[in-house]
């Protein structure tokens, strides 16, 4: 999750992003491709606890150098997007937990990356909000969205079209996600 | 939630920012500054006793430096009282640093002799005045006043810089010759005994040390020099000094010289009074040629040894502020780890994320500046009120306080902010 992410490097292989080899590139590069490629989803949301929403979506724009204004615009456009209209000012303690998540997606999606990865977004919410969240990734996926999402729970793997089950570090299946999900697959991938 | 256009044109992967660098550091500096603001206002009392190191640092120096200032101005106005381009002739320096007081205390008096030596034989001198001087006691009416400073001298007086006359004249050579009975009153003594108008003292009956005396003129108010108050005084014909005080006491000889042409009179002038008081010429002079730059000279290592001081000071609280900062600056890293990660996730680079520590370390030091800047320039003005010394508020001491703590800020938040920049993304994400 992390070699994807592109915040740590392999030890050994090779990852291609977008179809071009990422060893080599240096810290800032990593960091600007991060920025544009990547939206990060959490477990436990990494919010920053003293911002309000759309400040917290507002901060990947903040590192691309996009002007005030349009910031401020896309992150509530984003934040419109999930759900989220008018819990824009709130900081994360006033929020809920699925609400939290849903901020986190939204910072994930407002600077329009080419993939989401979700490392076990529903792992801290109750099964009702759990099942929100995966109703929006659903629709993300649906409106184009590459989302790549890591889940111990089959029933979340089983609903994706693509699941690649990984045990203790090696590709053990890949396929549908449905076939995948009823060996009670540890990790999925929706395409 | 797209309908952007921008969202698939990124594909392959971005090497460079080029054009884009410049705002971005920007908006980056923006939220550098934003942070800083919002997490002094989370952490209000540790900010308040982070920084407070500063704030006693350099209020010291602000206080110190604004009296320092002060007194400069005052002095150097002061200092015009004497003539710029006088020479005083006296029988000792006016202050005397290094020589010893006992090898000049046997030289002879200056006197009429060498007075009218140099009034005879100067032809750079423009003006020659004796000066002299008691302490005694001044009426008219019923009043008296105690302790007047009663200066003997001629009519040369203003001109080397005695004093400008306010209202009447001052004294003529007539007086001087015939050793008239007349006074011209500095302002204190002319408002105490005569109050109102300027001139309603001229023409008026004075009584110097019980003898009666003419008011013919009134001095400008001098002011003070280095607290001593210049307009507590009486001029008269040094001619009538010396037949009511006796003229054995020494003189002292202000001689005027036109502009730039000092050196070359206080050649003239040692020569004049080597000759007038024949000494021989293996000995070394016997008087001292006085100018105002001795105060000054005196004066600035005074106030330089204060500064010496207040540097001292300054320097050694900033420092104990500076490692303040720093320790809280360690902390708040500490405790913002998941931050970072979150931060170096969401694309902030390296020097991103050190830019905001030290942006946040100068802002707390910088705040910390201001306040002890006007915390101090306060104390000065208090100061100044309450005693008789000046204080002034100039723009170099207040920048210098403002940059030297935000400077502090920088120089200690470097390291801290060294190692926010430099946490492994992924340790600080996991970070609890």
């Amino acid at each position: 999750m992390n070699v994807l992410g592109l915040l740590d490097t392999p030890t050994a292989g090779s990852y291609r992003l977008s179809g071009q080899d990422v060893a080599g590139l240096d810290d800032d590069t990593l960091a600007d491709v991060r920025n544009r490629e990547i939206g990060f989803i959490f477990q436990t949301f990494q919010l920053l606890p003293r911002a309000s929403a759309v400040q917290n979506v507002e901060l990947p724009l903040v590192y691309r150098g996009v002007p005030r204004r349009e910031r401020r615009a896309r992150a509530e456009e984003a934040l419109r997007a999930v759900g989220l209209d008018n819990r824009m000012k709130h900081k994360p303690n006033e929020l809920s937990g699925g609400q939290r998540q849903r901020v986190a997606i939204a910072r994930a999606l407002v600077g329009e990356p080419s993939l989401l990865l979700a490392d076990e977004p529903t792992g801290n919410l109750d099964s009702a909000t759990g099942e929100e969240i995966v109703r929006l990734f659903g629709e993300l996926h649906g409106r184009g969205h590459t989302i790549l999402l890591v889940t111990h729970e089959p029933r979340l793997a089983a609903r994706c079209p693509r699941a690649i089950r990984i045990s203790d570090g090696r590709i053990v299946a890949d396929g549908p996600g449905c076939d995948i999900a009823a060996l009670g697959a540890p990790k999925a991938v929706a395409g | 939630m797209t309908g952007r256009g921008e969202r698939r044109r990124s594909h392959g992967i971005p090497t460079t920012q080029g054009a884009r660098g410049a705002p971005r550091a920007l908006t980056e500096l923006g939220e550098g500054v934003r942070i800083a603001f919002s997490a002094l206002a989370g952490h209000r009392l540790r900010s308040a006793l982070t920084t407070l190191g500063i704030v006693i640092g350099v209020m010291t120096v602000i206080a110190i430096v604004a009296i320092i200032q002060g007194l400069n101005q005052s002095f150097e106005a002061q200092i015009q009282n004497f003539g710029a381009h006088t020479v005083y002739v006296a029988k000792h320096p006016f202050v005397s640093v290094d020589e010893e007081w006992w090898k000049l205390r046997n030289r002879r008096n200056l006197g009429r002799r060498e007075l009218e030596a140099i009034q005879r034989e100067s032809r750079v001198a423009v003006a020659v005045a004796p000066m002299t001087f008691v302490r005694s006691t001044v009426g008219a009416g019923g009043r008296d006043l105690e302790s007047v400073q009663v200066n003997g001298t001629n009519q040369d007086y203003p001109a080397t810089g005695g004093g400008t006359v306010r209202a009447g004249r001052f004294l003529a050579d007539s007086d001087v010759e015939l050793a008239r009975p007349v006074a011209v009153l500095g302002a204190d003594v002319a408002d105490e005994l005569f109050p109102g108008p300027p001139d309603a003292a001229l023409g008026k009956k004075l009584r110097v040390a019980g003898r009666p005396f003419t008011v013919v003129g009134v001095l400008e108010r001098k002011g003070q020099l280095l607290g001593i108050p210049m307009d507590a005084n009486v001029s008269i014909p040094f001619t009538a000094f010396g037949r009511i005080f006796g003229d054995k006491r020494s003189l002292a000889i202000a001689v005027a010289a036109p502009p730039g042409e000092v050196t070359a009179l206080e050649d003239e002038l040692t020569s004049i009074l080597r000759r007038a008081r024949a000494v021989s010429p293996e000995k070394p002079d016997d008087f001292n040629l006085n100018r105002q730059d001795q105060f000054l000279k005196v004066y600035r290592q005074l106030t330089g040894a204060l500064y010496g001081v207040a540097i001292g000071v300054g320097i050694i609280t900033l420092v104990v502020g500076g490692i303040g900062i720093m320790n809280i600056m360690l902390v708040s890293v500490h405790e913002r780890t998941r931050e970072i990660g979150v931060r170096r996730a969401l694309g902030a680079r390296r020097r991103t994320i050190l830019l905001q520590f030290l942006v946040e370390s100068s802002v707390v030091a910088a705040l910390g500046g201001a306040l002890g800047t006007a915390l101090g320039l306060a104390v000065a003005q208090a100061i100044a009120m309450l005693s008789p010394l000046a204080a002034a508020a100039t723009p170099s001491a207040i920048g210098l306080g403002l940059g030297f703590s935000a400077a502090v800020g920088l120089l200690f938040g470097s390291w801290p902010a060294w190692r926010a920049a430099n946490l492994d993304p992924v340790e600080a994400l996991r970070w609890e």
